[in-house]
């Protein structure tokens, strides 16, 4: 660098000069050009999506660099054509930043998983609920269901029920890599806002919806694993205590935090963290895990078909022969674990079934029905046994153990049913009737 | 000064020199741009025997960046002229149209217009060889017509909004021709990129380009069709959860009775508007399917009686005789249609998930179904009062 001359700095000083000045009268021009549209985006804001969007959470979402690019179509906004939204709108304003909303009436399932494992389960990203909120906020924004008592406009046949999604971007890399805490938050309250704009528009009688104010995070990683509040208290009943059959030990409860009146969702699981449990290893078949769930109105309509169509309600399964050790005709079966069970078939209802190693959670499930609120709910309680197979390989299950399992399993719903800070005896449930059990190993 | 001024003119030589090579290369760089960009255009204008709409296919994709196949072979009505640039068919026409026409646009990141022309009806010696016809979704979402005096459907395979899929749709259009019994079919697959067939206002780009390409098929195969208006708006195809009260029904399903011991009292139905295949689906109380009744037009009943031909040793099918029994559950009966037209096929068949509709069938209501189904469709699209079984 010391041979450089003042000749050649001077070279470099003038083409550094004119290289910023280049940089920075383009950025003074794009600026100038592309600027003075916060005011007009901010007016779009509070119109747009006829008026359904909530200004005040969304307003620091604005920029000022290009005008709001606005789509929407739904039948709330033209009446006589033909769609399934009632509204469905996106505005953005670049940089990443922009909303989305959709809200539909719905004529059949929510379009959302509704088996117990979904409903607590995390997803790809963050997944958080809003107590007070039936619903959830994941990898494409939040969703809620909400009733329309007076009945919803503008599909084949009327319905109660309506169904709202909002996705909320902001822009930043968290906003990407998963959802963040404020970002759900925001989500949630722009699609609650979404839904009494609605039920407002479309007369549905009834209290609107409180817009949520905090978000609990759905992965148990976080420290609260939605079990905090009143959704630890509605676990709360499930131990080995209250429910004879459950492994002795200390239990780990989780409950799925949305506070609603149409849902609940309970799972329990044998703690192997805990002090108390520290050396101790469940044997097998010992019951390790339990689940306990309602869903009421469409929720509940939705959660049976997801479960029917893997042939997982009463009714299906159990007779198909699948799995089963051997035939009571013949009685031929070369196992020497199973040949116990095998002198103990008489009939039919004394088969040994085969559990096989592919089925990551094989549990018997007990339905029931009630009416909570007014709405037909339906109930499902399953009890998950210790099971180590061999890859490759299945386990006999016979008559004995199947009975243990079908007692524990009636026991865990009658505690289920009756527990005083349960979902069902806060949402006053009556009349149920048990629908029957399912062997979710077929 | 010699040491000087010795290199610099080297150097203003060499500079001369480049600087003619460069602009020599720019100019040869320019031409074959130009003349990329142009085969672009090119390869449109002249897509699928030049019957391609490339108009409307710019306007739904965008008019830069596409890639085109295409290719033509076969004859529509024995006119030799026909032949196109991918050959001739040499499959021989035996009282046929071989004429099959197939071309493709492709925008990246924007979307496909897969677009398919075959003549109609199809030579003999195809019938045995696969389906005739591109066929249309139809399975658990109706197809819509296209309405606006055309004969064609907007048929799609997605339900919802946001869903896999969602931005797809095939549209089709038949071109009745005015000699000989011929036809000419248009589908048209396109896929767009951020669009949703829930929005009314995009609908019409799923259509456009089918429409278009019609009209243009129309003159290149000197058809003479009876053509239809511009299209403005286009229903949406129903879903399988799109049910209603059979009671009252005054689509694909109006007059057809509802069925106590079947528990037929809900129908998902779609507007009549002359389309090729109509479709009413009957279900139970909570939309359970229960019966589907077809109809089939044109190459849609030539394509469907073809295929029983196909399965051979079932007895007497469609492809046999005019009406008729098929199977434990399922009757057809058939409609002549005007202008030579091939002869229209009506399908009862159950539908059922549980089976229960065909291990105990109920036939006298589905023969009363088929008639009513059948009777209503023929008067819709000028045919004869159907032959029912």
């Amino acid at each position: 660098m010391g041979g450089l001359t003042d000749r050649v700095w001077l070279r470099y000083a003038i083409l550094f000069a004119l290289i910023t000045a280049l940089v920075t009268g383009a950025n003074i021009a794009i600026g100038s050009r592309g600027g003075g549209h916060l005011a007009a985006n901010r007016d779009q804001l509070r119109k747009a999506c006829d008026g359904a969007l909530p200004y005040g959470d969304l307003q620091g979402l604005v920029r000022d660099a290009r005008p709001g690019e606005l789509r929407q179509h739904g039948t709330m906004l033209a009446p006589g054509q033909q769609s399934r939204s009632l509204l469905d709108c996106s505005l953005s304003w670049g940089g990443g930043n922009g909303v989305t909303v959709h809200a539909e009436a719905l004529v059949s399932d929510v379009p959302q998983g509704m088996e117990t494992r979904q409903i607590l389960g995390p997803g790809p990203g963050g997944t958080f609920t809003a107590p007070g909120t039936t619903g959830r906020y994941g990898a494409r924004g939040a969703w809620l269901v909400a009733e329309c008592q007076g009945g919803l406009d503008g599909r084949v046949r009327p319905t109660t029920d309506l169904y709202v999604t909002a996705k909320v971007a902001d822009g930043s890399a968290g906003a990407a890599a998963g959802a963040n805490r404020t970002t759900a938050l925001t989500g949630f309250r722009t699609a609650v806002h979404v839904a009494n704009a609605i039920t407002r528009a479309q007369r549905c009688g009834g209290p609107p919806l409180d817009p949520p104010n905090r978000v609990v995070a759905t992965a148990g990683d976080q420290g609260e694993g939605g079990s905090t509040g009143p959704a630890s208290r509605r676990c709360d009943w499930i131990s080995p205590s209250s429910v004879p059959g459950l492994r002795p030990g200390a239990w780990a409860t989780r409950g799925d935090a949305q506070d609603s009146t149409s849902l609940s969702a309970c799972t329990g699981e044998w703690d192997p963290d805990a002090r108390h449990n520290k050396g101790v290893a469940p044997r097998d078949w010992q019951i390790t895990g339990v689940e306990a769930a309602s869903w009421a109105g469409v929720l509940g309509r939705s959660a049976y078909d997801s479960y029917e169509r893997e042939g997982h309600v009463p009714g299906w399964g159990a007779a198909d022969g699948d799995n089963r050790l051997v035939d009571a005709e013949t009685g031929a079966d070369d196992d020497a674990e199973s040949g116990a069970a095998e002198a103990e078939e008489t009939d039919a209802g004394d088969r040994v079934d085969r559990v096989p190693s592919y089925l990551t959670r094989p549990q018997l499930a007990l339905w029931a029905r009630s009416v909570c609120g007014g709405r037909v709910t339906y109930h499902r309680v399953s009890v998950l046994p210790r099971l180590r197979i061999p890859d490759g390989e299945t386990v006999p299950l016979g008559p004995e153990r199947r009975a243990a399992l079908s007692e524990t399993a009636h026991t865990l719903l009658a505690r289920y049913l009756g527990a005083v800070d349960g979902w069902p005896k806060t949402a006053g449930c009556r009349d149920t009737t048990v629908l029957g059990e399912v062997e979710e190993w077929h | 000064m010699a040491l000087t001024t010795g290199p610099r003119s080297l150097v203003t030589q060499r500079q001369v020199r480049g600087m003619t090579a460069a602009a020599l290369v720019l100019a040869v760089l320019t031409g074959v741009i130009v003349w990329f960009a142009g085969s672009d255009d090119r390869a449109l204008d002249e897509a699928c025997g030049g019957a391609l709409a490339a108009d409307e296919v710019r306007t739904v994709l965008g008019d830069s960046g596409m890639d085109v196949t295409s290719g033509t072979e076969g004859t529509f009505g024995g006119d030799s002229s026909d032949s196109g640039s991918g050959g001739s068919s040499g499959s021989g026409n035996s009282g046929g149209s071989s004429l099959a026409v197939r071309c493709a646009v492709t925008a990246e990141g924007r979307g496909r217009v897969g677009v398919t022309i075959a003549g109609a009806p199809r030579p003999r010696a195809e019938h045995g060889t696969g389906e005739l016809y591109t066929a249309v979704p139809a399975r658990d979402t109706l197809p819509v017509p296209i309405g606006h005096g055309w004969s064609g459907l907007l048929a799609t395979d997605n339900a919802r909004q946001g869903d896999r899929g969602d931005g797809r749709a095939t549209a089709a259009v038949l071109l009745d021709c005015a000699r000989g019994g011929r036809s000419l079919l248009i589908t048209v697959e396109t896929t767009l990129r951020g669009a949703t067939l829930d929005d009314p206002a995009t609908r019409p780009s799923f259509v456009r380009t089918a429409i278009a390409t019609a009209r243009r098929a129309d003159d290149r195969w000197n058809c003479g069709a009876r053509l239809g208006k511009p299209v403005r708006g286009v229903g949406l195809p129903v879903n399988a959860d799109e049910y209603e009260p059979l009671l009252g029904a005054t689509g694909t399903c109006a007059t057809v009775p509802t069925a106590a011991r079947s528990a037929v009292s809900t129908a998902r139905e779609t507007a009549r508007a002359r389309a090729p295949r109509e479709i009413c689906a009957l279900g139970a109380r909570d939309g359970a399917p229960r019966y589907r009744l077809d109809a089939y037009y044109g190459p849609y009943a030539e394509d469907a009686r073809a295929q029983y031909t196909r399965n051979g040793g079932e007895g007497v099918t469609p492809a046999d005789k005019p009406a008729g029994r098929l199977g434990r559950s399922a009757y057809w009966a058939g409609a002549d249609c005007p202008d030579g037209a091939r002869r229209a096929l009506y399908l009862i068949r159950a539908d059922d998930a549980d089976g229960d509709a065909r291990a105990r069938p109920d036939l006298g209501y589905e023969r009363a179904a088929l008639s009513a189904f059948a009777a209503r469709s023929a008067e819709d699209h000028g045919c004869a009062a159907p032959v029912t079984p």
